[in-house]
C-alpha cells in the first residue's frame, strides 16, 4: 500500500500517524516501537557519529514519556550514560540520532535543556517523523530544483506560488536583507534567548568557513532564534572525498544542509534518523520551520566532538553533496536524496582598495526567499570586512546584478552610500536594493521565479564624499502665481566651504492664494509613487526606479491627490476625476496620495540632511 | 419632514386613526405627540429612488422614460466618456484599462485598447476617425475603423486629456489638458501647439461654437473662457466653485456645469505598498455642489439649477434650450426646461452618470462605479415606481393614516423596519392602498412609502403624508445635586482665613439633570425625608407645576439633621395618563443645620475663662474670643479637636493687664450658625 499516492496528504498523514503508532505500516512494523509501549527504565541504544562517518552506539535509559509535548507529539525523556555525553551533555549536531528501545526504532534524539548538568535529552517519536517523511511534495515549491532521472516530484492538490509562507511582496521600498527573515521569525515564533528551564531543540551547529568573526556573530544573532548555532569551524569540506566515504545516507549517519559553499561556506549539521528508499528523516526538530522547502544537503564527516559546559558540538565537514532537504517541519527535516536543490551562483568583488589581499569571492548559496538575502548580505559584509575593515569614512558604490531563471540579461541596480564607521557597516549594507530585488523575485505574487546568479561589485573609496543639505531659502516669502522662484539651497561638502545651488521652482498659477510647501531632500528619502505591479517586470521596475543617493529632490506639494492602479499612477487629479476613479468597493490599495511636483538635482556625492520652506502665493500677480 | 401634530394623539391613542382628523378640533390640549411625515416638495420627493419616474421641481411625480440597460464586462468599472458615430455606433471610453468599447444595437464589443488607465475624452474627426484622449500620460490617439490606436500627440508636461473638440472647418483637433491647464491645437499633420495656456491647473471641458470660438472650462478655479485664436482669449465668467466639468453650446446659448468641491480628503504623502486591508475606510472626496448656468450670447449668466450634493459631470443642450445633465451622486440625470423648471428625470442604480448624449437622434447616457450604457426608449415603462427615502420616526412608532394628493389611479404601499437600510428584517411591502387609509405595516422605527403608476401611466403624485405616534420615551433623572448643602461649612473654612464668620443660609438649591429622549415637557415633583425615616414629605404643594430643573428650597422650618431629597420626573404634560412615564432619583444624604449653638457655663477663675459650646446637631466648628472689643482670636477646645456637638473650652488670660475687661466668646457649628456670649471680669 502506497498511501501517499492514493489520498490527499492530510488524510495520508492521519492514517500514517495511527498506523505507525500501532506498528501497522508495512515494512516498518517490526522495526519501530510506539510511544505506548515505552515505559520508564527501558534501556536501549542510540546511533550517532562521534568521529569519521561510521555511526557508533551509545546507551540510553528511558526516564519517562512527556505527553502532548507539541501538538499531537509526545516526547520520550532519556538519559545517555556515555563517556563523551557525560561531559558534553547535549551535543549540537546529534539532533536526529536514532534511539532504539527493545531493538526497535523509538525516535530521534532532539531536545535538551541548555546549561543542563545531566546527560538528559528528549526524543521525538518516530511516528511523527515518518508522517513527514511520506508527505507529498508540491512541485511549485521547488523552483529550479531538479529531480534525478526517473524520479518525479510528487504532485499534490495544494497549489500556490512559492512565497515561503510569507505575504507577497508588492513593492514596499523599505525592504532590507532581513525583512523576510524577520517576517518568517514572527510567523513561526522563533526562540528568543532560551532560559535554562526551557526544553529546546538541541542546537544545530551552523559551521561557517571563510567568514569574519563579526559576520559569524551577525549570523548567530540572525539565526540563533531558530536553534542554529553559528560556529567558526570550517564547513567548506574537503576538496576530495576521503577514501571509503559513504555514498548514501544511513541511520545515525551525519547529514549537512549546505546553505553556502565555495570560497565561503556554511553547513548546518545533524544526524539521519531513518532512511527509507530515497528519503530520510533527520534532526527530530525543525531547522527553520520553513515547511516545504528545497535546500542542498550533503554527506558529512565528523572530525571531533568538542565538549564544553557552554556549548558542545560536532566539528565536522561535508564530504560530498547528496540530495535536498524537502521538508522542514516540527518533528524533523526530510531529505530526498534523489533531488538536487536549486542554488544561486554568487560573486562578490571589491574594488578601490589598494593592496587588498583578496578582492573576489565566488560561492554558491541556497535559493530561498528567507535564506538567500541574509546569506548574501553576510557574504557581502564578509568580503568588505576582509578587504576594507578600517573604521573610517567610506563611500561606496554597489552594483548588483541578478540573473533570473529563464531570462537573458541581469537586472541591475546601483546603490551609493556613505558610512562614517567604515565600509563594513552591516546597517548600511543590508539596505542595498539587491535585497529588494531578491524579495521581488522570490516574493512576487505573479509567478514562481528564481535567481540563478548574483554579482555584486562594490567600489570603496576611503573618503567622505558627502554633501549635506543645510538650508534653503527663497528671495521672498510671498510670490506671484506662475512665478519661477529661485530656491537657494545651501550645501556643504566635506572639507569645503558652503556651496549655494539655485534651483528654479515654478509656482503653479493654480496655487494662487495658498501657502505651498517646498521640501529639499536627499534622493532616497523621497518615495516615488509606483503603480500597483501587474507582473514581475513591473515589480522589478519599481525597485529600480528610485531617486539616486547622489541627488537632491526639490518637491513642491500640490493640492491635488493621486491614485495608484495596476500598471498606472494618476497624479494631480481634480476632485471630480478623483471621485470617479475611486470606486465604492475599492480596497486600501487605492488610497489617494498627495502629489508633488518634483525636480531631481544631481550632486555627484551622497546627499544627507534636508530643508523645508513655505511660500505664500499671492492671489493675483503683483 | 417630520411635523408634530399635537392635537391628534388622543385619537390615535384610542385607536381611532381614521377619525383623527375629525377629532382634532375637540382633542384635549394635553395629548400632543402625534407626528407626521410630509413629502410635498421636489426635494423631499426626489430624496428616494425613482424607478422610471420623474420628480418635477413643482413637486409632481410622474411616469418617466423606459430605459434599456446595456452592461459592460465586469472588469470595466466605469465608462467616462462616449461618442456617437454617424453610422449609429456608440463608442465608450472606459477605465481602468483604457479600453474603448463599441455598441451596435445592444451588442457590446471591444473596439480598441490604448494601454492607458482611462480614456477620458473622445471626439469624431475627419473621415469618421475617432480621437481619444487619455490619462495618466496625456497621450492622444487617432483610431481608425480597424480599432488600431495611433498616438498622434503627447504634449510635454501633460498628464490628462480631459476633453477633445474637433473643428471640422479648420480641420483642427483641440485637446483640453492638465495639470498645466493648457489647450493644445493639433493640426492635420499631428503637430501640437499650445492654443491657450490658462492660469488654472486643468482645462476640463470644451465646447465649440459654430463660429469657431472655443469655450473652455477650468479647474481648480471655475472659469469659462472664450478663445478665438491662439492669441485671443477672453473670460466669459468666473463661476462660483472650483470646477467646470461640462460645457455645451447650441443656438447661441452656452450651458455650463459648475461645481464646488470641498477640500480633498486628508491623506498621507508617504507612498508605501502596504498590503491591502479591505476593511479600512478610504478617504473619499465629499460630494460636491453642482450648479448649472445658462450663458446667453449677450453675456447674461443665470443659474438654472443647483443641488448641494452631487456635482454635474456632463451636459447636453437640446435645440429647444432644454439642458440634460448627468450627476456624480446617486446615478441621476436632471433636466432643466427652457422655462427654468427642472426635474430629476432619471435615477439608475450606478453611482455616477458620467456622460450624456441627448438630442442627437439616440438619447443615452453612461455610468461609472458600475459601468453601463442606458438608452432611452419610446416604450412606456413596464413598471414605474416612486419610492420615498427611508423615513425615520426616531423611535419605534405606531403608524397611523397615510394620505396623498395626486391625480389618476395611484397605488401606494408601505414597509417598515428597525434598521436604517431596508433588509430582510423589514416587513414586506404592504397590500395596495388605492386611497388614503391606515398604514398596514407593523410598528417600527423606520418607514418607507412607494407609489406605483402601473394602473395609470398618466397619474400624478403631488404629496404624501404619513402619521405616526412614537412610542413614549421615559424621562430619566440622571443626577440630583444639592447646591449649598456644604456651602456653610466651606464658607466657614474660607472665612477662617479671612478672619470673619459668615451668616448661615437656610436656603438650599436643589438641581437635577434629566435625559429626555423624546423631548416631552416634564413636570417635576420634589420630596424629602430624614435619612433615618421612611416617610416622604412633599416639598411642593400639589397645585404647583414645576418644569424647571432646579428649585430653591427654604429649610428654615426643617429640624436640623441629615436628609435625602427625591426628584420625580413625569412626562404627564404631553401624554395621557395611561401613557405617562415617570422616573425618580434620590439625592445623596446631606445635612440641614439651621440652628445656632449656645455658649454655656462661662466662668472666670484663676486667670482662666472656661465654658462649653453646645450645638443640637454638631459638630462645633470654631471658637473665638475677643478682649475689650478687639480682634477675634481663634482658639481650640480643651481636647484640641472640633469633633463633637459639645466642646469644652479653657482660655488662659494670664497675659491680660490687670484691671476690668470684657471678654467675648463666639462659636460656630458646621452649618455656619453663630452664637456668642460675653463676660466682665477683673484681672
Amino acid at each position: 500500500m502506497r498511501v501517499r499516492h492514493a489520498v490527499p496528504f492530510f488524510c495520508c498523514a492521519a492514517l500514517l500517524v495511527t498506523a505507525v503508532a500501532f506498528g501497522q505500516v508495512r515494512g516498518t512494523s517490526d522495526r519501530v516501537i510506539g510511544v505506548s509501549e515505552i515505559t520508564p527504565g527501558m534501556r536501549g541504544y542510540g546511533l550517532t557519529v562521534f568521529r569519521g562517518t561510521e555511526p557508533e552506539r551509545f546507551d540510553v535509559e528511558v526516564i519517562d514519556v512527556l505527553h502532548n509535548f507539541r501538538p499531537d507529539q509526545d516526547l520520550i525523556l532519556i538519559r545517555t550514560p556515555h563517556p563523551i555525553l557525560e561531559d558534553a551533555h547535549v551535543v549540537a549536531g546529534m539532533s536526529g540520532s536514532p534511539i532504539y528501545l527493545d531493538g526497535r526504532l523509538a525516535g530521534a534524539y532532539a531536545y535538551g535543556w541548555p546549561f543542563s548538568q545531566d546527560p538528559v535529552a528528549g526524543v521525538t517519536p518516530i511516528a511523527n517523523m515518518m508522517v513527514e517523511m511520506r508527505r507529498a511534495v508540491r512541485p511549485e515549491a521547488f523552483v529550479g530544483a531538479r529531480p534525478l532521472a526517473g524520479r518525479g516530484l510528487v504532485p499534490s492538490r495544494l497549489a500556490g506560488p512559492h512565497l515561503a509562507g510569507l505575504p507577497a511582496y508588492r513593492g514596499d521600498p523599505d525592504v532590507t536583507a532581513t525583512t523576510a527573515l524577520e517576517a518568517h521569525a514572527a510567523r513561526v515564533g522563533a526562540l528568543r534567548t532560551p532560559s535554562g528551564t526551557t526544553l529546546i531543540p538541541a542546537a544545530t551547529p551552523l559551521l561557517l568557513g571563510g567568514f569574519d568573526d563579526a559576520v559569524v556573530r551577525l549570523l548567530d544573532e540572525q539565526l540563533g532564534g531558530f536553534g542554529l548555532m553559528a560556529l567558526q569551524a570550517g564547513g567548506a569540506g574537503a576538496r576530495t572525498p576521503p577514501p571509503n566515504a559513504p555514498t548514501a545516507f544511513v541511520n545515525g549517519g551525519a547529514v549537512g544542509v549546505q546553505i553556502v559553499r565555495g570560497d565561503i561556506a556554511s553547513t548546518a549539521v545533524g544526524t539521519i534518523t531513518y532512511v527509507e528508499g530515497g528519503r530520510a528523516v533527520a534532526f527530530g526538530h525543525p531547522m527553520l520551520n520553513a515547511g516545504q522547502t528545497s535546500l542542498p544537503t550533503a554527506l558529512v564527516r565528523v572530525l571531533h566532538i568538542l565538549s564544553s559546559s557552554n556549548r558542545s558540538f560536532k566539528i565536522s565537514e561535508p564530504i560530498g553533496p547528496l540530495g535536498a532537504l524537502v521538508h522542514d517541519r516540527q518533528s524533523g527535516v526530510v531529505v530526498d536524496s534523489g533531488t538536487t536543490a536549486a542554488t544561486v551562483q554568487a560573486r562578490v568583488r571589491i574594488t578601490g582598495i589598494a593592496d587588498a589581499p583578496r578582492t573576489e569571492w565566488n560561492f554558491e548559496v541556497a535559493s530561498h526567499r528567507v535564506l538567500t538575502p541574509i546569506l548574501l548580505n553576510a557574504a557581502i559584509l564578509n568580503a568588505v570586512a576582509a578587504t576594507a575593515s578600517d573604521s573610517t569614512d567610506a563611500t561606496f558604490e554597489a552594483t548588483s546584478r541578478v540573473w533570473i531563471d529563464g531570462r537573458a540579461g541581469p537586472e541591475t541596480v546601483v546603490d551609493r552610500g556613505y558610512s562614517q564607521l567604515g565600509a563594513a557597516n552591516a546597517a548600511t549594507l543590508r539596505q542595498l536594493r539587491l535585497f529588494a530585488l531578491l524579495e521581488a523575485i522570490y516574493g512576487n505574487p505573479f509567478a514562481p521565479a528564481q535567481a540563478t546568479r548574483v554579482e555584486i561589485d562594490i567600489a570603496i573609496d576611503y573618503a567622505r564624499q558627502t554633501v549635506a543639505i543645510l538650508d534653503a531659502a527663497v528671495p521672498a516669502l510671498e510670490v506671484d502665481p506662475g512665478a519661477t522662484v529661485p530656491v537657494r539651497v545651501v550645501l556643504r561638502r566635506f572639507g569645503r566651504d558652503e556651496e549655494i545651488r539655485i534651483v528654479p521652482v515654478r509656482i503653479p498659477e493654480h496655487a494662487a492664494g495658498q501657502t505651498v510647501q517646498i521640501d529639499i531632500q536627499p534622493g532616497p528619502a523621497v518615495h516615488l509613487e509606483h503603480p500597483q505591479p501587474r507582473d514581475l517586470d513591473e515589480l522589478i521596475r519599481g525597485v529600480r526606479e528610485r531617486y539616486s543617493a547622489t541627488s537632491m529632490v526639490v518637491s513642491l506639494q500640490t493640492p491635488f491627490r493621486g491614485l495608484r492602479f495596476s500598471g498606472h499612477v494618476a497624479h494631480h487629479l481634480p476632485s471630480s476625476a478623483l471621485d470617479s476613479l475611486q470606486l465604492t468597493n475599492d480596497s486600501d490599495r487605492n488610497r489617494p496620495f498627495v502629489t508633488f511636483d518634483r525636480h531631481e538635482v544631481g550632486l555627484d556625492q551622497v546627499a544627507s540632511g534636508g530643508a523645508r520652506i513655505e511660500v505664500t502665493v499671492r492671489r493675483t500677480p503683483r | 419632514m417630520i411635523h408634530s401634530h399635537r392635537s391628534r394623539a388622543l385619537a390615535l391613542a384610542a385607536g381611532g386613526c381614521a377619525l383623527a382628523t375629525a377629532l382634532a378640533l375637540v382633542a384635549p390640549a394635553f395629548a400632543t405627540s402625534t407626528e407626521r411625515f410630509v413629502l410635498d416638495d421636489a426635494a423631499a420627493l426626489a430624496a428616494g429612488e425613482l424607478g422610471r419616474t420623474i420628480v418635477h421641481s413643482d413637486g409632481r411625480v410622474t411616469v418617466g422614460a423606459e430605459l434599456e440597460r446595456i452592461a459592460l464586462p465586469d472588469d470595466v468599472p466605469l465608462v467616462y466618456c462616449t461618442v456617437r458615430a454617424s453610422d449609429g455606433a456608440i463608442y465608450l471610453g472606459t477605465g481602468n484599462d483604457g479600453k474603448i468599447y463599441r455598441v451596435r444595437g445592444s451588442a457590446v464589443s471591444l473596439f480598441a485598447e490604448t494601454g492607458q488607465l482611462l480614456v477620458a475624452s473622445m471626439v469624431i474627426g475627419q473621415g469618421g476617425a475617432i480621437y481619444a484622449g487619455t490619462l495618466p500620460e496625456g497621450r492622444i490617439y487617432r483610431i481608425g475603423s480597424d480599432g488600431q490606436p495611433n498616438e498622434i500627440a503627447r504634449p510635454d508636461g501633460v498628464e490628462h486629456v480631459w476633453d477633445l473638440a474637433f473643428d471640422a472647418q479648420r480641420n483642427v483637433l483641440y485637446a483640453a489638458t492638465g495639470p498645466e491647464g493648457r489647450i493644445y491645437a493639433i493640426d492635420p499633420q499631428d503637430a501640437a501647439t499650445i492654443y491657450w495656456d490658462s492660469p488654472a491647473a486643468h482645462v476640463m471641458s470644451l465646447a465649440l461654437a459654430p463660429d469657431g470660438a472655443l469655450y473652455a472650462g477650468t479647474s481648480d478655479d471655475a472659469v469659462v473662457a472664450r478663445i478665438t485664436s491662439a492669441t485671443a482669449a477672453e473670460i466669459v465668467h468666473d463661476f462660483p466653485g472650483n470646477e467646470i466639468t461640462a460645457l455645451a453650446f447650441a443656438s447661441g446659448v452656452l450651458a455650463v456645469g459648475a461645481n464646488e468641491f470641498p477640500d480633498p480628503p486628508a491623506v498621507t504623502s508617504l507612498q508605501t505598498a502596504t498590503p491591502a486591508s479591505p476593511s479600512s475606510r478610504l478617504p473619499r472626496p465629499r460630494p460636491g455642489k453642482g450648479r448649472i448656468f445658462r450663458v446667453t450670447s449677450d453675456g447674461r449668466t443665470e443659474r438654472v439649477f443647483e443641488q448641494d450634493e452631487g456635482h454635474i459631470t456632463s451636459l447636453a443642450l437640446l435645440a429647444d434650450g432644454t439642458i440634460v445633465a448627468g450627476t456624480g451622486k446617486d446615478g441621476r440625470v436632471v433636466r432643466v426646461n427652457p422655462n427654468r423648471t427642472t426635474a430629476t428625470w432619471i435615477d439608475v442604480d450606478e453611482r455616477q452618470v458620467l456622460d450624456v448624449s441627448f438630442g442627437r437622434g439616440d438619447d443615452y447616457f453612461v455610468t461609472g462605479d458600475g459601468a453601463a450604457l442606458y438608452r432611452l426608449t419610446d416604450a412606456r415603462p413596464r413598471s414605474a415606481i416612486w419610492e420615498s427615502k427611508v423615513l425615520d420616526a426616531r423611535f419605534v412608532s405606531r403608524w397611523g393614516q397615510i394620505d396623498w394628493r395626486g391625480e389618476g389611479q395611484l397605488v401606494l404601499q408601505t414597509r417598515s423596519g428597525n434598521v436604517q437600510a431596508p433588509d430582510e428584517t423589514w416587513s414586506e411591502w404592504s397590500s395596495d392602498l388605492s386611497r388614503g387609509g391606515p398604514i398596514r405595516s407593523p410598528q417600527a422605527r423606520f418607514l418607507q412609502v412607494r407609489a406605483r403608476f402601473d394602473r395609470d401611466p398618466d397619474a400624478v403624485l403631488r404629496a404624501v403624508t404619513a402619521y405616526f405616534l412614537p412610542q413614549n420615551q421615559r424621562p430619566y433623572v440622571t443626577e440630583v445635586r444639592i447646591e449649598g448643602a456644604n456651602k456653610a461649612a466651606t464658607d466657614l473654612m474660607r472665612a477662617e482665613r479671612q478672619h470673619h464668620v459668615p451668616d448661615a443660609s437656610t436656603q438650599y438649591k436643589l438641581a437635577w439633570t434629566v435625559d429626555n429622549p423624546d423631548g416631552d415637557r416634564i413636570r417635576y415633583r420634589l420630596r424629602f425625608r430624614q435619612e433615618s425615616q421612611r416617610v416622604w414629605r412633599d416639598i411642593l404643594r400639589s397645585d404647583v407645576v414645576l418644569t424647571d430643573e432646579n428649585y430653591p428650597w427654604q429649610t428654615e422650618s426643617i429640624p436640623d439633621g441629615w436628609y435625602v431629597v427625591a426628584v420625580e420626573a413625569s412626562d404627564e404634560l404631553d401624554n395621557p395618563g395611561n401613557l405617562t412615564l415617570r422616573d425618580t432619583r434620590q439625592s445623596e444624604p446631606f445635612r440641614i443645620d439651621n440652628h445656632a449653638p449656645t455658649i454655656e457655663q462661662l466662668r472666670f477663675a484663676a486667670n482662666h475663662l472656661t465654658g462649653r459650646a453646645v450645638d443640637g446637631l454638631g459638630p462645633i466648628a470654631r471658637l473665638e474670643y475677643a478682649v475689650d472689643g478687639g480682634d477675634w482670636v481663634a482658639f481650640f477646645p480643651v481636647d484640641d479637636l472640633f469633633d463633637t456637638a459639645e466642646e469644652r473650652f479653657d482660655i488662659d488670660l494670664t497675659s491680660l493687664p490687670p484691671g476690668e475687661h470684657i471678654v467675648s466668646v463666639r462659636t460656630a457649628d458646621a452649618g455656619g450658625n453663630l452664637a456668642s456670649a460675653e463676660t466682665q471680669l477683673r484681672r
